[in-house]
């Protein structure tokens, strides 16, 4: 296994030193962006957190690729684009089946409820004649 | 470290930089902003320029290899998905909620029309 903190070394390393720095930072920048996550007050708010933090990460994972020099860590960062951006895809549209099974639900009931006043009003008619 | 050298790991550095801030950009637009469409508009600076000049630094730092290769792949790739993605969630948005015609500022063309339909 490699160790990524022989790395951390200004003078024999200059360039994997420098990047380890900047993925310091966007591991801040990450948890920021997790505390919107948890704070934002509707579902898309939380999504578009969840989005942000899917790209930095995908950045944090290309700079330990180039950091240990290892090619496969590439095919992980494609692979986690890939899920990301499915992962944020299928729970809208999930969300908005949802909310339209639900509008159809309220048309079918208000239809039944309007039907059902008309039925109502045409036997108290004949029943008024009669 | 040689010369050519030297060039490259600055220029990979300053390109780096402009991601870093981006990204930056990003995460304080999404903590000032009160509602979600101005948020992802904040949001969606980051997914596109953010990583486009992050994933180009690193390929100048790592110079011209398969990994390179994969790197310019996720480029591509997200400039496709990332639009579409946000997209969707706008969808998810003014399609679930309908809270937008309150938040946003409507000319009142627009809000007459919406009321006669």
């Amino acid at each position: 296994m490699h160790d990524i903190s022989a790395f951390f070394d200004f003078t024999n390393h200059p360039v994997e030193s420098t990047l380890i720095c900047f993925m310091m930072g966007l591991a801040l920048f990450l948890i920021i962006c997790l505390v919107r996550a948890v704070k934002g007050p509707k579902a898309c708010d939380r999504l578009v957190a969840v989005n942000m933090m899917g790209s930095i990460t995908m950045v944090i994972i290309a700079c330990l690729c180039v950091v240990l020099d290892e090619g496969f860590l590439a095919d992980i960062c494609l692979i986690y684009s890939l899920l990301s951006f499915l992962a944020v895809v299928l729970f809208a549209k999930v969300k908005i089946g949802i909310y339209r099974q639900e509008l159809e639900r309220e048309e079918a009931v208000l239809e039944q409820e309007s039907i059902d006043i008309l039925v109502k009003e045409n036997t108290e008619g004949k029943n008024g004649n009669a | 470290m040689g010369t050519l050298e030297l060039i490259r790991f600055i220029a990979g550095i300053i390109l780096l930089s402009v991601g870093f801030v981006t990204f930056l950009t990003e995460l304080v637009g999404v903590f000032h902003f009160k509602y979600v469409l101005n948020r992802m508009h904040a949001a969606g600076m980051g997914d596109t320029l953010g990583v486009f000049s992050s994933m180009l630094g690193l390929i100048i730092i790592n110079g011209l290899n398969m990994t390179s290769v994969k790197f310019g792949l996720i480029i591509v790739f997200l400039w496709f998905t990332s639009p579409v993605a946000t997209h969707m969630l706008a969808e998810m948005e003014c399609g679930a909620d309908g809270q937008y015609k309150d938040e946003c500022r409507v000319s009142a063309t627009v809000k007459e029309l919406g009321e006669d339909e």
